[in-house]
């Protein structure tokens, strides 16, 4: 059902480009005037690709996601996914796993999780095994029955991504969803979602401000500067998969990598300061 | 325990003192009456089953009342918050009716719906109404926008979201306020029964004023106090039941 819900999602024609941003940029109206808050932004993460998007606190990165999944409209420039320029919400091709882990409160751990499949009309046994299944993938087996405000916020990070995962879309974004764990539930939560990406191959974008993460997790990085968030730099991330990402963090090529990119995020994120 | 041993001790004592004070000659019994009194009437009313067509019709304009109350109140929130349009006008006319005396529309309703259950049930929903409309208004604009974005991104369309997201947001709040709700329900169901019934514990009050008898009011006040108190403890039991989601412990299954 879910292979064939994401298969059924992309074009049959053979597309390189999961997501493509052709100079979009996103300004808001405010009583005080026009806030620019995205400009000019290009880029694309290929079909399978795990691209992460770094910058300082304030660019813009979760605007970014907001325009990408269709919860918002561009004031410039266009965003093609697949191809086709987006309209709207795309439940069916792009999936969004939010900064604070939004569950419905009056449903246990579980009942969340089907809700995507219910929403497609998946019949409730069938639904309420394959989020089972699920459930215990993110490491909650035994918690099916808890409700949110039972589980702690390391739980409920999970029980979102298992509500996302669940329904396969081709396409994921994640809104620094570990921003707020410890370093050891953060780690884990890393490693865990490697080993999904690699098992569902969806295409990830991956926003944080953490460069260490992007860097262990990412083929990609994208560098934003400080407000208005633009592309100040792309680099490719070419460590070997499969990843530990708190082993990965020691390796030589690791701290290449970092030093490298490091030297332009550290403008921009002395800048951000500066302003504020 | 402790606690209630002592508020025990504590009624029984200024019962007794009632009691006393009333024999010995204190307090004038025509205008207080006594324990003991009072105590006999309500056991004659059981004994003869005088009370219970009563209590019955009482429970019934309540619960009719406070039903239909909710349920109109929170559909008509729905149409303030799903159609702007009519909102900008029916919210601001609620908020000005709501603070007008409800009572002052009980001879009119007698007038259209007679002296039996349905006039006391229609002044209950003119209470009642507004505590499901504004809780409805509340529910939904406290909804995370996060979480409203979370479910559309999920795949839900209108009718799902208001399935999955606002109808559950409202029957929370809605019943959050239920306590407080079924006392109003009383409050209307016991003065439209005293203004003009046939029945009904607000109608034996009455009675028992005209003829000057303060033991058939305060018989008649007990009676209301203990209803009341039996569907409150019973609503309580509810609430632990569902609210089970709400309590920040674990549990063990």
């Amino acid at each position: 059902m879910s292979a064939s819900l994401a298969a059924a999602a992309v074009p049959a024609r053979q597309v390189s480009a999961a997501v493509e941003l052709i100079a979009a940029g996103k300004v808001f109206e405010t009583p005080a005037g026009t806030v620019p808050a995205l400009r000019d932004v290009s880029f694309t993460a290929a079909v399978g690709e795990f691209v992460c998007v770094v910058g300082p606190s304030g660019c813009g990165k979760s605007t970014l996601l907001n325009l990408i999944c269709g919860l918002a409209r561009p004031s410039a420039g266009r965003i093609r996914i697949y191809g086709e320029i987006a309209d709207g919400v795309q439940p069916e091709r792009i999936g969004y796993v939010f900064q604070r882990d939004a569950l419905l409160p009056w449903k246990t751990a579980l009942e969340n999780v089907m809700l995507p499949l219910v929403l497609r009309g998946v019949p409730a046994a069938r639904a309420r095994e394959r989020a089972t299944v699920w459930v215990q993938k993110v490491g909650l087996g035994g918690f099916e029955q808890h409700y949110p405000s039972q589980l702690s916020g390391g739980m409920r990070k999970r029980v979102a991504l298992a509500m996302t995962m669940v329904y396969r879309p081709p396409i994921i974004l994640m809104d620094e969803p570990f921003g707020a764990l410890d370093v050891q539930t953060r780690n884990l939560m890393e490693n865990e979602l490697l080993a999904l990406w690699a098992e569902t191959g969806s295409t990830i974008l991956f926003v944080t401000h953490d460069l260490e993460e992007a860097i262990a997790l990412g083929d990609r990085i994208v560098v934003m500067t400080a407000a208005p968030g633009r592309v100040k730099a792309i680099y490719p991330v070419p460590l070997p998969r499969p990843r530990d990402v708190t082993e990965i963090r020691l390796s030589m090529e690791f701290m290449e990598i970092y030093r490298r990119i490091w030297g332009d995020l550290r403008e921009e994120v002395m800048s951000a300061h500066a302003r504020a | 325990m402790a606690v209630s041993t002592l508020q025990a001790a504590l009624v029984f004592s200024v019962l007794a003192a009632w009691e006393l004070a009333v024999r010995r000659g204190w307090l004038p019994e025509a205008l207080v009456s006594s324990p003991g009194r009072i105590a006999t009437l309500i056991g004659q009313w059981v004994a003869t089953g005088f009370l219970w067509p009563h209590l019955a019709a009482t429970f019934q304009a309540m619960a009719t009342g406070l039903l239909l109350g909710l349920l109109l109140g929170a559909a008509l929130g729905f149409v303030v918050i799903f159609v702007p349009a009519v909102g900008d006008v029916v919210e601001p006319t609620m908020a000005t009716l709501n603070a007008v005396p409800r009572l002052v529309f009980y001879p009119l309703l007698a007038l259209w719906l007679g002296l039996g259950i349905p006039s006391k049930a229609a002044l209950v929903v003119t209470i009642v109404l507004f505590v499901g409309f504004f809780n409805t208004l509340g529910a939904i604009r406290e909804i995370d926008r996060q979480l409203v974005a979370q479910v559309r991104v999920l795949g839900a369309r209108p009718r799902a979201m208001l399935r999955h997201l606002y109808v559950p947001a409202t029957l929370l709040w809605i019943m959050t306020s239920l306590r407080t709700s079924v006392g109003l329900a009383f409050i209307g169901a016991i003065l439209g029964e005293y203004m003009g019934s046939m029945r009904g514990i607000g109608n034996v009050i009455m009675g028992a004023q005209n003829l000057f008898r303060p033991d058939g009011v305060m018989a008649g006040l007990i009676v209301t106090l203990a209803l009341a108190g039996v569907i409150d403890a019973g609503l309580q039991r509810m609430e632990a039941r569902w609210s089970a989601w709400r309590q920040g412990e674990l549990h063990e299954r």
